[in-house]
């Protein structure tokens, strides 16, 4: 079921450069939310809209949920200026969910940016529900100080690799380079990427090209992320414009038709 | 306490509807609001083929309001009456159904299709496609047009017709005049402004279609003027006011610049509880106010004299 409801800003973690973990206290959320869902989030200041947002974590019991955000525009500046205490309005839990695949015990979980959120919540999960499960994390950023959430995967992850374009820490270049060196040598069963289009789509390459099975999570403007806009669209093999917050965000990154217009 | 209203011959319990293309087929809202508490619903209805709509991104944000570009994405008349009608009937308030195509005579197939359903209400014109038939103009610029596609539907069926007219035209009372003498039965003020917003770090407009349509509480007063303009023309028709209303306050106004009913649109996708919010707003004014007949609002601005 989805919620409107007030989230209390109970933590903010700065995680690298400009990117940070901000945690609310919100039980009807945090009861319900999935690896993958994301929530709309009230940005107040000279912002309308609300803002999706990829859940990083959910907790039940102590009814708080977190995300990850990068300041880069008016929404995320006038976030980023609320204090501890405050209390802004939620929509969610949104969206559909990661799957686990059957018979996949490893997993690469391609990060870039904030879509790092989303492949955090979707590790821990696995590390609880699905033990026998081996994750490998790939992170992408433009040098050494943007890398977000080495720390955290390493918690669940059984390696993880990151990749700078400056070359400033680890692999030098994208990280979908890192990850087609890195199958070059090793084998995953399965790959779920969250992160910029460009890199979303790269990573199917990678997938299709050794028939392997990909989940990516896409992103687009959004006006409600509850399926009455119909703004939020990509284009989906057989389906036509698929509403991304209702039919997804996760999709089969198989069955999405990449285009220019994603990017 | 009286709520109730009346555009044309559809009934509606409280005066508040939802602008067509917000309110999916409702049960989007259902986790958020008792949908049947909703005075009636103005669906985004359909064309008559299936239309894909527009490549993203369709929508960007503004100040106090949204650009979209959607592109009247729809499964056709045929799909709306296996997928969407069964869904919007269920919440059993008035289901008011939009209409838009391309020539007038596919308005009129829509309509009558549409008249061998049972359980809707009446029809919303949406005037602003362009007219294949004569170049890519856009209907509701022109009288003629609006005549035309109005006439066309009106022959079409007897249920209660709502042209949508929209804002961007030098005369609207022009306009109005004409959906009237050509059987609207109430008029929809107002539809989107069209807008645009350019990135100015790719030069590149945000909109796939280079423009779109501006909502939102930013074309509020825009859309109050435009209902009190043709309010004020006494053409005896009724008006359902829409345009930005996110608010109780925000809706009497329209109340009282003469809309007999108020839609809630953008506000929905900020707020899902919007419509309820603005019915249960309206409720406390009245008690407020010692207002017991909601029609004792309709139209019941001071106007200074001019």
């Amino acid at each position: 079921m989805k919620h409107l409801a007030q989230g209390i800003i109970t933590r903010r973690t700065e995680l690298s450069e400009s990117y940070f973990l901000l945690e609310l206290e919100c039980q009807e959320i945090a009861r319900e939310a999935l690896p993958g869902q994301f929530i709309m989030l009230e940005c107040k200041g000279e912002t309308f809209l609300k803002r999706p947002m990829g859940l990083s974590s959910a907790d039940p019991e102590k009814g708080v949920i977190s995300f990850i955000y990068h300041v880069t525009g008016k929404g995320t500046r006038s976030l980023h200026s609320q204090l501890i205490g405050e209390t802004i309005e939620v929509i969610g839990p949104l969206g559909n969910s990661f799957w686990k695949e059957k018979n996949a015990r490893t997993i690469g979980l391609v990060a870039g940016g904030t879509g790092i959120g989303p492949l955090l919540m979707f590790g821990n999960w696995a590390l609880k529900n699905s033990p026998e499960t081996e994750i490998i994390g790939f992170i992408g950023a433009k040098n050494a100080k943007m890398i977000c959430g080495e720390k955290e995967m390493k918690r669940f992850a059984k390696e993880v690799y990151c990749a700078t374009n400056d070359g400033s820490f680890g692999y030098k270049g994208f990280v979908t380079d890192l990850l087609t060196e890195f199958l070059s040598k090793n084998s995953l069963e399965s790959i779920i990427a969250c992160g910029p289009t460009q890199m979303m789509k790269k990573t199917a390459e990678i997938a299709s090209e050794r028939n392997l099975q990909c989940q990516v999570s896409l992103e687009e403007h959004m006006a409600c992320g509850f399926g009455a806009c119909i703004g939020c669209i990509a284009e989906i093999k057989g389906q036509g414009y698929s509403m991304i917050c209702a039919k997804g965000p996760v999709f089969d990154a198989s069955e999405v038709v990449w285009k220019e217009s994603n990017l | 306490m009286n709520l109730s209203v009346s555009i044309a011959d559809i009934k509606m319990k409280n005066p508040v509807t939802t602008a067509a293309g917000t309110f999916g087929d409702g049960s989007q809202f259902g986790d958020f609001i008792d949908v049947s508490r909703i005075g009636a619903i103005i669906a985004k209805g359909a064309s008559l083929e299936p239309w894909k709509g527009n490549p993203p991104h369709r929508l960007v944000e503004t100040p106090s309001g949204m650009l979209n570009s959607i592109g009247l994405q729809n499964d056709g008349v045929e799909g709306f009456i296996r997928e969407k009608l069964p869904r919007l009937l269920k919440h059993r308030v008035p289901i008011i159904v939009g209409v838009f195509d391309k020539t007038p005579e596919n308005y009129a197939r829509i309509v009558k299709r549409l008249n061998r359903e049972k359980g809707i209400s009446g029809f919303e014109i949406n005037l602003s496609c362009p007219n294949l038939e004569k170049g890519g103009k856009t209907f509701c610029d022109y009288p003629e047009l609006v005549k035309e596609v109005v006439g066309a539907i009106r022959k079409a069926t007897d249920l209660p017709i709502i042209a949508k007219l929209s804002p961007n035209v030098t005369d609207i009372v022009a306009i109005a005049k004409s959906a009237r003498d050509a059987g609207a039965d109430a008029l929809s003020l107002i539809n989107t402004l069209v807008g645009m917003r350019i990135n100015i770090k790719t030069r590149e407009p945000y909109l796939a279609k280079n423009t779109g349509g501006l909502s939102g509480p930013a074309i509020r007063p825009v859309a109050l003027a435009k209902v009190f303009l043709v309010s004020e023309a006494r053409l005896e028709i009724p008006i359902i006011g829409m345009g930005g209303i996110q608010t109780a306050e925000d809706a009497i106004e329209f109340l009282l610049a003469g809309a007999s009913a108020v839609a809630i649109g953008t506000a929905n996708f900020v707020n899902p509880r919007a419509t309820l919010d603005v019915l249960e707003g309206i409720e406390q004014y009245m008690r407020e106010n010692s207002v017991n007949d909601i029609n004792d609002l309709i139209g019941a601005v001071r106007a200074h004299s001019q």
